[in-house]
């Protein structure tokens, strides 16, 4: 409601006008963006610099951690400036301009070079709750443009099926359920046969623009796919906003950037792929559980191009759970691993660019910028139990605190900036992640699959505490770290900034312990199927997220 | 979560804090102990001095020997004070020389055992009163070590404690805390302890034991914390099953 009493005006309201004239790289934003460069530079000047090198170890541990940290904020910082210019270009606007041929009909025919194209819009669903993939189905239907609706059912539900014929949109279950997500969108695709396909796991619920925004694409006859972000509809809890956020930079500055490297890759749903690319690579990858990322590798070790455009034109739900939260990211993670180890895109059999092979790389190492946390976090133990300091005890502490700041603050500041406000739980959810990294690293080098030891009761949700007992431990280990660390204080008179790190870490870990406690102890929402919605692909990128580790 | 869970988080959970309990008692030995930032063997030097002046007539070591106690050295002869005798001056015998009264010679003994490190006279020169005929350095070694110290260690460092000096080749020896000085530069306080061993004496005292060795000092410094009780019970428990 407004406050004022002016004349209402016609066309859109304040909000909707706000976000028309917003613009992702404004001028404050680049500024930020080059003065975190220079912060880096700083730090790492300071770090490499041999008169403040400390103990071997910690300054080991401490130099490996922040070389992956640094060198992954720089390329995303690089990637960023680079996606300046929209990919909506002259022919773009052209073929838009006639893709429904005036015609105001919800399914008025698509028209791209003034041939009509057949599409259809497919459903991945495994075992989510009925109103869920009502809402989607529904919207998908309603999508405009016109277009077939399939819901592919792995989870083989009679009621799906009923939905399906009540909302009058096309059924499909298969007998086998190999290959997961990519073996039930290939076998749609043996039985529909459209010029292009688009895919919506069940929980994001497409806009009506989606095709008017996304196919115009298509009249470049070497595009593959166009992918738009995933956004999320209920950050109302830690989990949901942490994980939703984490998303944000990525969605809105990193993937734009990759377009200009021709690398903006699938993240698995809210997506349109031209059947015939598909096609050239033998349909959809099905050797990993993250078909998406593969997928768009594949198309593009072929010549082929992808399109990523920031307008959000599907909304879903972020993970609420921390069970959930795990393994979604162990899911991710270990994708990204595994084209590291076993299709690293820096080998020269690869039929890639150098942009696509760098950006590739960026994707396959990002999650040990994950892992690097946890080895910073081990370090003011050293100082305390056995007086190893990876910076000399030299360096005076402004120096230090400067040089800290120029990177940390700067990331932190940038990140804040982007998202609109400084959002702590990305900061807290992201220090408590990396035992989920390193199990996905763990993984991808023995090729095993996870298991994990929760077969609960029927009905009955599993604990949180199932999930996260790596991180259960580290925090009873820094907890008494810290006491043992003002015990030393005390007999040394004099605060260290090896006990002030412990004490941050063990507060860091104790409130994502909090959270799993609530967790914990919460009813089960009624109405949630046991099997709770397994492999939706979403990706990654953090580039503030980082974790106050610990020089000192 | 099933019990199987329950299990690993309690099993974990306890493998942590005995983790860090075992932390604990190294953090604590540490605390208990300083350790020198450097140290090296020492010993005390001495002049054989010229009390008057003359010609060295026999030379009986050369440089590198190793001399006893008493040992002659020198055989100066001084006719100025053979002429002072002769007029009736008195002058008396020391530790470090003897006068033959009739000749007018001067015998100069070494006063320590040890070796002769420089020799500055040879048979035949002429030495002039208060000129050195040789440096002799003694046998007897120790150890200086420099440590920079917190007021509370400074505090609880006391003389006659034991140490541990580690030597070039890693052979760790015995000793105990004789003198404790302090010094303030530019780089700090610096506490200054000598170590006297006996243990310095036996060793081959041309390459571990010559002066100015580097070697490693390490002090115990008595445990008064609450947590010494339970120190003492962890090593009287390693002791008891033959671990230390």
């Amino acid at each position: 409601m407004p406050t004022h009493d002016l004349r209402s005006v016609a066309g859109p309201d304040e909000l909707a006008r706000r976000e028309l004239v917003r613009n992702p790289y404004s001028p404050v934003m680049i500024l930020l963006t080059l003065i975190a460069t220079g912060g880096i530079v700083a730090y790492a000047v300071f770090l490499l610099n041999p008169a403040n090198r400390g103990d071997a170890l910690p300054y080991s541990l401490v130099i490996v951690a922040e070389a992956i940290l640094i060198t992954h904020a720089l390329l995303a910082m690089w990637t960023i400036l680079a996606g300046s210019k929209s990919p909506r270009d002259h022919a773009y606007f052209a073929a838009r301009q006639v893709l429904l041929d005036d015609r105001p009909e919800q399914d008025a025919p698509l028209l791209l070079d003034g041939k009509e194209v057949s599409v259809a819009v497919l459903i991945t669903c495994y075992g989510e709750p009925l109103d869920v993939i009502r809402r989607t189905a529904s919207a998908a239907r309603d999508v405009r443009g016109r277009h077939s609706t399939w819901i592919l059912d792995d989870g083989r539900s009679d009621e799906v099926r009923d939905l399906a014929a009540e909302l009058g949109v096309g059924y499909l279950r298969r007998l086998s359920s190999g290959g997961a997500k990519a073996g039930n969108v290939n076998h749609a695709l043996s039985q529909i046969k459209t010029d292009y396909f688009c895919i919506f796991d069940a929980d994001f619920v497409p806009r009506p623009e989606f095709l008017v925004e996304t196919m115009p694409f298509f009249t470049d006859p070497a595009v593959a796919f166009v992918q738009t972000p995933q956004s999320y509809g209920n950050l109302r809890n830690f989990v949901s906003r942490g994980a939703g956020y984490m998303q944000t930079v990525f969605y809105r500055f990193v993937q734009p950037g990759r377009n200009h490297f021709n690398a903006a890759f699938c993240v698995g749903t809210n997506v349109v792929f031209r059947r015939t690319a598909v096609d050239d690579v033998g349909g959809i990858y099905t050797d990993s559980k993250s078909e998406d990322v593969w997928t768009s590798l594949m198309l593009h070790e072929r010549g082929w191009r992808s399109v990523y455009i920031p307008d959000v034109l599907a909304v879903g739900d972020a993970p609420e759970t921390i069970e959930d939260y795990t393994k979604q990211q162990l899911r991710w993670a270990t994708g990204g691993f595994e084209i590291l180890f076993t299709h690293n895109p820096l080998s020269p059999r690869r039929r890639l660019t150098l942009d696509q092979r760098l950006m590739y790389f960026v994707t396959a190492t990002h999650y040990l910028t994950g892992i690097a946390p946890g080895v910073l976090l081990l370090v003011p133990a050293l100082e305390v139990f056995f007086d190893l300091r990876p910076v000399t005890l030299g360096t005076s502490f402004t120096t230090w605190a400067l040089a800290y700041a120029g990177f940390y603050v700067m990331q932190i500041l940038l990140a804040s900036f982007t998202l609109g406000s400084f959002r702590w739980e990305v900061l807290l959810l992201s220090t408590a992640s990396f035992p989920i990294y390193h199990q996905a690293l763990m993984n991808a080098l023995s090729g095993k699959e996870q298991r994990w030891h929760v077969t609960g009761s029927e009905g009955r949700r599993s604990s949180p505490f199932a999930f996260i007992r790596p991180q259960v431990y580290l925090f009873v280990f820094l907890a008494l770290t810290s006491a043992v660390a003002i015990w030393r204080d005390l007999n040394n008179t004099q605060l260290s900034l090896a006990t002030a790190w412990n004490l941050t870490n063990t507060a860091a870990l104790g409130a994502f312990l909090a959270v799993a406690v609530v967790e914990h102890f919460r009813p089960r929402p009624a109405g949630l199927p046991v099997r709770a919605k397994e492999r939706p692909p979403r990706r990654f990128a953090l580039l503030g997220a980082r974790t106050e580790g610990g020089l000192s | 979560m099933t019990w199987e869970n329950r299990f690993r988080l309690f099993g974990g959970v306890v493998a942590v804090i005995a983790l860090v309990f075992g932390l604990t008692l190294v953090f604590n030995h540490r605390q208990n102990q300083i350790t020198s930032y450097s140290a090296q063997v020492a010993a005390d030097t001495y002049t054989v001095g010229a009390d008057h002046a003359g010609t060295v007539v026999r030379q009986l070591v050369a440089e590198g020997d190793t001399v006893e106690s008493g040992q002659e050295l020198f055989v100066v002869q001084s006719l100025q004070l053979k002429e002072d005798i002769a007029n009736g001056l008195e002058v008396a015998d020391t530790e470090a020389y003897k006068l033959n009264r009739a000749s007018g010679t001067i015998t100069y003994y070494a006063v320590t055992a040890g070796r002769i490190d420089k020799l500055n006279a040879m048979q035949g020169n002429s030495v002039p009163a208060g000129g050195a005929l040789a440096e002799l350095t003694g046998g007897e070694r120790y150890v200086d070590a420099s440590f920079r110290l917190v007021p509370r260690d400074y505090a609880r460092v006391e003389t006659g404690e034991p140490a541990r000096i580690t030597l070039p080749n890693d052979q760790v020896i015995t000793g105990t805390v004789e003198k404790v000085s302090v010094t303030s530069g530019a780089d700090g306080t610096v506490s200054t302890l000598r170590i006297t061993s006996d243990a310095l004496r036996g060793l081959d005292q041309q390459t571990l034991a010559e002066p100015g060795a580097p070697v490693i000092v390490t002090v115990g410094l008595t445990d008064s914390s609450w947590f010494a009780p339970i120190t003492d019970a962890v090593n009287d428990l390693l002791q008891q099953v033959g671990l230390r």
